[in-house]
Parts: C-alpha cells; structure tokens; sequence
C-alpha cells in the first residue's frame, strides 16, 4: 500500500485512548493481592482432609482465579516499574 | 601469448563501454532555457538547488526530465524533491537505475522527473529542483592546531553538468564567510567573486551537455564539527497494555573534522573553552525529540552518563570526552512517548502507526540506518511503507519481557544515507491486534501459575509412603 494511502488513512482514523499508567501500580497491587488470596486458600484446601473430588474441585477453581488475577498483577506490575509489555 | 590476452582483455572493456552506454541516454528532447545552480555548504551535509526554466524543442509532447549527476553524488544523495516553479506543488521524483560512462571516463547517474501533465512542442515549463547529499567538503589542511579555524575544500562542476543544451546559466555558493578557489582558471568570465556570505560567477551561455570542463575547486570557511553517524540502530516499541511507545536508538558515530596536529591538550582545550566560539570539535550534542517525552536516559558502553539535561523537547547530551577530528563515540538514548500521539485507530482490529524517521543529533549524517519497529505480540503486519525510499525492510519475530508465545513482531528497515532533515519522513505501519491476542498475554502468564499449582495438587495426592501391608 502506497506511502499517500497510508498516510490519509491515518488522518482518517480515530485516535485511540490512553490507559492511565499513574493507576497501574493500583491495579497491579490489587490483583496480587486477590491473587495470593486465592492461590492460599486453594493451597490451604489441598492440605483439608475433605473428600478428593470435592477437594480437587474447589482446589481447581481457586487455582485457576488466582492465576489469572496474578497474570493481570504480572503486567500491570511490569507496566508499573517501567517495563512496558 | 600476452598479445592475444591483452586483446580479449580490451573487447571484454570495449564490449562493457558499450553495454553501460547502451543501457541508457535520454533524448535531447529538452533545451534548457536558464539553469541556476545554488550550492549551499552551511551544513555538514551538501544542500544544492536547481532553478532551471526547460523548453520541450522535441516534435511530441514530452513528461519526463532527466537531471543529469555525477557519480559521486548519485551514490550519496539523501534528499531529492522537485517542484514547479512558484507554485506549491510537488512533482514525483526518483533516481534512474542506469548509469552511462562518458568519453572521459567519468559514470553519470540521472534523477528521473515526471512532469504532472506533458508539456507541448516549443512550450516551456519552470523547476525547482532540491538535492541535498553527504559529498560534502573535505578538511583542507587535514591537521590543524586546537585554536585553529577549519576549512574544508569542496569540488563541484563550475559549468551545468545537463544532459540538455543549455542557453544561459550562473552557478552561486552559499554558506560560509570566505570562499578561496583553488587553480583559477586564466579566463576571468570563468572565476567568481566574494560577496558577503556568497561566492558568484557571472552567467554563462550556450553550454554543450554533459560540460565536465573547468571544475570549481574551492576552499571555505566551516569552523563547525562534521558529525557522520557511521551506524544507528533505532528501536521502537508499541506496548498497548501501557499505552506507551518507547524509542531506544545506538549511535556510532565520528567526527570528519580536521585532526589535530600536535596532539590533544587539556591545558590548550579549557583555554579555548573560554573564549565560548564555535569550533571544529563537538561537545555536545543536541537532539530534537518529540513533543511529551519522558523518561530520557542516556548510557554508553561504560554505564549511564549523567551529563544529559532535557530543555522543552530538547535533549542535550555532552560525551564523555570532546570529539576531535577522526575520533569516534558510541552511546544509546532512549525515551517514552504516549502511544495515541503516534497510532489511530482505522477499524475495530486495525490500527496504524506512524513513527518519525530520525530524531537524532542536529547537522549530522548517516552512513547505515537501521529502525524497527516492535508489534505487540499476536498482532499481524498487513502493510509498511516510508516516505524516504528503503534500502530493506524485513519481517522477524523476537521475544522479550512476558513473551511466552512468539514474541513481538519486528519490522526492520535500512535506509542509507540520511540526513538530520530526514527527521521530517516518517514510516507508517498498519497492522491488526485482536483484542483476543492482548488478553492472551496475561491468559498466557495465567496458564503456567495454573499449570505449576495444578501440579502441585497432584503429586500431592499421590502417595508414597511404604506400608507396613
């Protein structure tokens, strides 16, 4: 695509928003925490003498949430100390 | 033996004689009416324009003009822009592959002009032609004392060098306080005359094509450094989790200036760093970046350097030590923009951006350029481009911070040749990024924490104690 056609595209299209970086720290410092809430609880059911289907599955659930809360707290906490992703 | 090698040795030479002659010559379908040339030596880098009023004297309409340069300048032009005399608009431009060697020896290379629309038999049509290339002068003597001015010795053709015949013509030189011509030739019509910060000559009329005759030897006055980026390395990088693009660039770079004769010399150094002139030395460097940036460092191969200081949307940086004539230095600057200066959105997944070609030291140029762009990981390149031609432009993948999946895109472009006014030209990149593919970085960081307590759990449930049963 010619140089001119990119360029008047670009004129054309919307600009985009800018997510404030000042909040991230925020962000980063709740999803950890939620994170290493979760992830105790799940690791305090493994230790729990309930029966192993019930345990595997509140231990499975509670995994999974804390490691998604810590993968947003991973980034926002990269983005926080200067290391963009 | 040595005869009939010699002999096959001169057809092979004769045959490629012809064969570069044959590739191309244009017609001599154009007259030039008046050809004025400006040479603008102000600059480390050589600026020259062309006023040229042609006549088509061709029995068809003709659309295309050939400005005829010698070799040395095809090989190093950085800018070449055309417009019809007093009117804004840009005709296109480019530079014609072929070369032809001439009775003399030398090779000519053409710029290629289209006209916007063909100009009839007998009519005529006015251009402005730009040229800017880094044949500059060369420092004449090569060493001098600390305290000296510098004067560099320039080379042009005195006579327009056109492909046409040419009616009437004057050559000026521009830049400098004091212009002194090496071997004068003895006809006085020939030689110039020193005005206040001008060197001209007198008009010139019926002059053949490719005039190679009477060249302009010329020493000036340019008591300024000749800073040449040998190698720059330019790297940007799109982060839209941070809403941010980050610019790192690697300099290698050197002074062209006169050596010194004697030596360095602290004592004699801080006793001209009193008297506050300009000099043939560089100590600093002044960078134009753009606008909002943040976050500045500036490091070199020892660590971070602290003389660096940011006025407005300015970064001056000191070097370690002075640079004299032929001394080298190497360092990396780096700095943070806002992403939604530089990047639009076009549709739902599509975004292009658009990145400023240099930002670099100011009157500098550059031998090899190399700028990439770094795509977020996932994204999809669907078009590049630049408004200064490449000399390459490749598409690779590279990991970095968090890149658990293929890494970022990266798309590297060389250019060559370029000068501090290139930081006009820009290079514009579209490409699509799913919002999928950006929620599948913190999914990706998500799956190995799951994947390590999911393993826990179970080596956990197994059991290895020995029974007594």
């Amino acid at each position: 695509m010619a140089y001119e056609q990119l360029i008047k595209e670009f004129k054309k299209a919307k600009p985009i928003g800018n997510s404030d970086l000042d909040i991230q720290p925020r962000y980063a410092a709740i999803a950890l925490f939620l994170s290493l809430l979760l992830i105790t609880s799940a690791l305090i059911t493994a230790n729990s003498k309930k029966s192993f289907p019930l345990k595997f599955i509140t231990y499975t659930f509670l995994s999974a949430g804390g490691s998604l809360f810590f993968g947003l707290g991973a980034i926002y906490l990269a983005n926080s100390v200067g290391v963009y992703i | 033996m040595v005869n009939c090698w010699s002999w096959y040795v001169a057809a092979i030479c004769i045959f490629l004689r012809f064969g570069l002659c044959e590739s191309f010559i244009p017609n001599s379908s154009w007259e030039n009416i008046e050809y004025q040339k400006l040479v603008d030596v102000k600059h480390a880098y050589i600026n020259e324009a062309f006023l040229i009023t042609i006549k088509n004297i061709a029995s068809e309409p003709q659309s295309e003009y050939f400005l005829a340069l010698t070799e040395e300048i095809f090989e190093k032009i950085s800018l070449f822009e055309v417009q019809l005399a007093n009117k804004n608009v840009y005709v296109n431009a480019s530079l014609y592959q072929s070369k032809c060697l001439l009775d003399d020896g030398s090779v000519v290379g053409y710029g290629l002009i289209s006209l916007p629309s063909p100009i009839e038999p007998g009519k005529q049509v006015s251009l402005t032609i730009k040229l800017s290339h880094t044949a500059h002068g060369l420092p004449h003597p090569e060493h001098i004392l600390l305290k000296d001015a510098q004067n560099l010795r320039f080379k042009t053709a005195r006579l327009p060098f056109s492909a046409y015949y040419t009616r009437k013509a004057n050559l000026q030189l521009l830049g400098s306080s004091k212009f002194t011509e090496l071997s004068a030739p003895n006809d006085q019509s020939l030689r110039g005359t020193q005005r206040d910060d001008s060197y001209e000559f007198q008009s010139w009329d019926d002059i053949p094509p490719f005039e190679t005759k009477n060249q302009l030897d010329v020493i000036y006055v340019h008591d300024l450094p000749l800073i040449e980026v040998l190698k720059l390395k330019r790297d940007v990088w799109v982060s839209h989790w941070a809403s941010t693009l980050q610019f790192e660039e690697y300099y290698e770079l050197i002074n062209r200036s006169a050596k010194l004769k004697n030596g360095f010399s602290r004592l004699e150094l801080m006793q001209d760093q009193k008297n506050m002139r300009l000099s043939h030395y560089c100590s600093v460097l002044e960078m134009n970046l753009p606008e909002e940036s943040s976050e500045h460092y500036y490091t070199d191969l020892v660590g971070m350097v602290s003389t660096s200081r940011v006025l407005g949307d300015n970064l001056y940086i000191k070097p370690r030590y002075p640079l004299f004539g032929e001394w080298k230095y190497n360092f990396t600057v780096g700095w943070t923009n806002k992403l939604s200066t530089f990047l639009r959105q076009s549709s739902k997944e599509s975004f292009i951006l658009v990145v400023p070609l240099l930002n670099g030291p100011t009157d500098a140029f550059y031998g090899k350029s190399e700028i990439s762009v770094f795509l977020p990981e996932g994204s999809v390149l669907q078009a590049l481009d630049s408004s200064v031609p490449m000399k390459s432009a490749e598409v690779h993948t590279q990991k970095s911070y968090l890149d658990l999946n293929k890494g970022h895109i990266k798309v590297t472009c060389e250019f060559d040749n370029m000068i501090d006014a290139n930081r006009d030209g820009q290079i514009v990149v579209k490409y699509s990024y799913p919002s999928q593919a950006a929620y599948k970085k913190p999914l990706s960081v998500a799956c190995y924490i799951f994947a390590a307590l999911m393993s826990f759990f179970l080596l956990k449930s197994v059991n290895l104690n020995l029974d007594k049963k």
